[in-house]
């Protein structure tokens, strides 16, 4: 700075004033220039950012409204295999208060009833009273109307909370299936839990196997048979045979996902996946099909049934004894413990715990839904646990586990994986082979015996060509043995037993028979009609039309069209 | 020349300026705008999940079939009472000599009807005592030339 004064005051002493006039006017010029390039430098940026901004933001507008699309999705909602809404979020607004800031709880109850008529007033007094809490819930739902209500009479210490909450169109329905989720957003059973991630993170409906339908069908004769008979509780699952797809599942009593309670009461527990029972006589036609599939027995080969027949030193008896020697179709069809024990010898210990291994049966099923039970395998697999197993007795399943064993008998011989979401065309089936497709085919004509001849009679619903197989099991006592008064009963059916496409697995838990049954809490007589009644309900949803036709119906509905078309 | 350099620069600073800020006037409105929308779409989806929601809870299958069979007297279906339309005895209705017809229906019009499928003698028995007086009419039949009747 000093430098530049000195050098000035030189040129004051050494040059005439118009030579620094032109100087100054020289210097100034090139200074706006230099203002004037930054200038234009600045503003071309500004207008190159505003086209930027007006064109090329087009893009990002799209991006946001898909944000305000799902801002407020936290769960993607869930459908049946049909579309049908099962369960789904909404934004909910909740009317709080905080009582510390309520001046007084009459006079604001009473302000709020004015919105809300519906709400108690006595109980509104009591709650805005409670200076101990620091919030207290009014009313769990209110409409942004009523809000702006509220909100406009300026009532100290009233508060609201915007929350999403999940609603269950289907109420109990499918309580079990699909489970719930908590205010938290978190699922907490069911599917709900199960695919909790899965749930979070999709943005379109998630379809499951289930058909709404079904379920309801499923539902409603279990719930009659078990008030018709007394039982404490029931099962049931409806299942196709060649994808595995759960589409139906029901176990009862059951629970309202809305208000779901404590989780440990008995109402929730899943007893068709995530409980495991002695199933009994159910379990027959895996051994008669392994034996079958060994060639160790043909339908006609011939045992002796009429005595006791002791293993390691127990003795298994026959539920009505059989005197006549009978053969594998009879064994079957009357359900004959000694003669199931007798082929089991045949079969061995090894294989048999090596079917049921390929089977599913030793492991908890990799299924999507919380909470699936692992079977209780004994720690001794002897020669008396192949007996009893072969008949259903040591080693517990879930009703799923054995619906999806009794399937590979029957759908050409693949344990096919259950799974409770939709899988869609064309998408590959996890499956293995089990049994041989001839095997299957016997087991088709051998479980179809079993309804037109056997124990399953009353499963026989007409024109479906039911094959099935009854179970009753004795339930184990607390200090050993089992008790012949409380019994697990069931009934496992496949239809159309020429060419099986859906099986359906029902239990009742501790049945009493009545008049109806002849005082009989067995399968055959409690559970085999429910069974029926099903399939018959359900056939036209699954896309199984009767096979025996009625010609009198026929004739009937020709007059109708006859009478319908003919001009008046 | 500097000078008409600085006022065509003026000129474009009071253009840009002028630009700028009917620009920020539109992005803001725009904003706004979008906002509102954004408001009115949230709403329109809780509406339509609120919707939705009360359709599925009124088509709920025990609800129907409650009402269905408190209000209409319907039961469950039994598999008696399903019939397959080739398995209705269409055939002894068709004129002879002919081996198919078409008869109207209220949902597809006019469908071709398959070719006689089965004799019923009970079928046959009550026909003899009850002739039908009234099939084939003429409307029903097939036109085979094409022309409108």
């Amino acid at each position: 700075m000093k430098r530049t004064a000195r050098r000035v005051r030189d040129d004051w002493t050494t040059r005439g004033a118009g030579y620094f006039e032109l100087r100054a006017s020289q210097r100034a010029r090139s200074r706006l220039g230099v203002l004037c390039t930054f200038v234009f430098i600045a503003f071309s940026a500004l207008g190159v950012r505003i086209t930027d901004l007006t064109i090329a933001v087009q893009a990002d507008d799209a991006g946001r409204t898909v944000v305000a699309d799902t801002a407020t999705r936290h769960r993607a909602e869930l459908v049946d295999r049909n579309g049908r809404l099962l369960a789904q979020n909404v934004d909910n607004i909740v009317l709080a208060a905080n009582p510390r800031d309520v001046w007084d709880p009459v006079v604001v109850a009473q302000r709020i009833r004015e919105v809300l008529p519906e709400l108690d007033e006595a109980s509104l007094v009591r709650r805005l009273s409670d200076r101990t809490r620091e919030v207290v819930y009014l009313a769990w739902r209110v409409s942004p109307h009523e809000r702006f209500e509220i909100h406009s009479r300026g009532l100290p210490g009233v508060i609201f909370r915007e929350e999403q909450r999940r609603l269950y169109p289907q109420s109990n329905t499918l309580s079990h299936l699909v489970g719930y989720a908590r205010d938290d957003g978190e699922g907490h059973a069911g599917i709900e839990l199960g695919l909790n991630e899965e749930i979070l993170a999709a943005r379109d409906p998630i379809a499951l196997s289930v058909d709404l339908r079904v379920q309801h069908a499923l539902r409603d004769e279990l719930s009659a048979a078990m008030e018709e008979f007394s039982a404490q509780a029931a099962a049931g699952v409806v299942l196709n045979v060649n994808t595995g797809e759960v589409l139906g599942m029901v176990s009862l009593p059951d629970f309202d996902p809305h208000s779901p309670g404590d989780p440990g009461l008995t109402t929730h527990l899943n007893r068709a996946t995530g409980a495991t029972y002695d199933l009994g006589s159910v379990v027959k036609p895996l051994t008669i099909a392994q034996a079958l599939d060994l060639n160790l027995v043909s339908p006609e080969t011939v045992f002796d049934v009429s005595g006791p027949y002791e293993v390691a030193s127990h003795e298994i008896r026959d539920f009505h004894r059989i005197w006549e020697p009978i053969d594998v179709r009879e064994i079957l069809a009357e359900s004959s413990n000694i003669g199931t024990a007798q082929i089991a010898e045949l079969i061995g210990r090894e294989r048999q715990r090596a079917l049921f291994d390929r089977l599913g049966l030793l492991e908890r099923l990799p299924v999507e839904i919380a909470g699936a039970a692992r079977p209780l395998v004994p720690s001794n697999w002897g020669s008396l646990e192949t007996a009893t197993i072969s008949f259903g007795h040591g080693l517990t399943l879930t009703p799923l586990h054995l619906a999806a064993a009794t399937a590979a008998t029957i759908n050409g011989g693949y344990w096919v994986e259950p799974t409770f979401v939709m899988r869609a065309p064309g998408d590959p089936i996890p499956r293995r082979r089990v049994f041989s497709q001839a095997t299957s085919d016997t087991m088709r004509d051998l479980l179809r015996y079993v309804v037109t001849d056997g124990t399953g009679g009353n499963a026989d619903a007409l024109g479906y060509e039911v094959a099935g197989k009854t179970g009753t099991a004795e339930k184990p006592r607390p200090g050993g043995g089992y008790d012949r008064n409380r019994l697990v009963s069931s009934f496992i059916a496949m239809f159309p037993a020429s060419e099986p496409e859906v099986i359906v697995f029902a239990l009742l838990d501790e049945p009493r028979g009545n008049a109806s049954t002849g005082g009989y809490a067995t399968g055959g007589a409690t559970v085999a009609p429910a069974v029926g009644r099903i399939i018959e309900r359900i056939a036209p949803f699954v896309g199984v039309m009767p096979t025996e036709p009625d010609m009198g119906l026929q004739l009937l509905a020709a007059r109708a069209i006859d009478v319908t078309l003919s001009p008046q | 020349m500097m000078s008409t350099v600085n006022y065509v620069l003026m000129g474009l600073l009071f253009v840009s300026w002028v630009s700028l800020f009917s620009l920020k006037d539109i992005t803001s409105d725009s904003r706004q705008r979008v906002a509102v929308l954004q408001g009115e779409i949230i709403a329109e989806q809780d509406a339509i999940r609120g919707l939705m929601n009360d359709w599925a809870v009124l088509n709920e299958p025990g609800y129907l079939q409650d009402l269905a069979h408190l209000h209409l007297g319907l039961n469950t279906l039994s598999s008696n009472q399903i019939v397959r339309m080739a398995a209705l005895p269409m055939a002894p209705f068709a004129a002879p000599g002919r081996d198919s017809g078409t008869m109207r229906t209220a949902a597809q019009g006019m469908v071709q009807f398959p070719a006689m499928s089965f004799h019923s003698p009970r079928l046959d028995r009550i026909e003899a005592a009850e002739p039908y007086m009234h099939w084939p009419q003429p409307s029903l039949r097939p036109n085979p030339s094409g022309d409108a009747e």
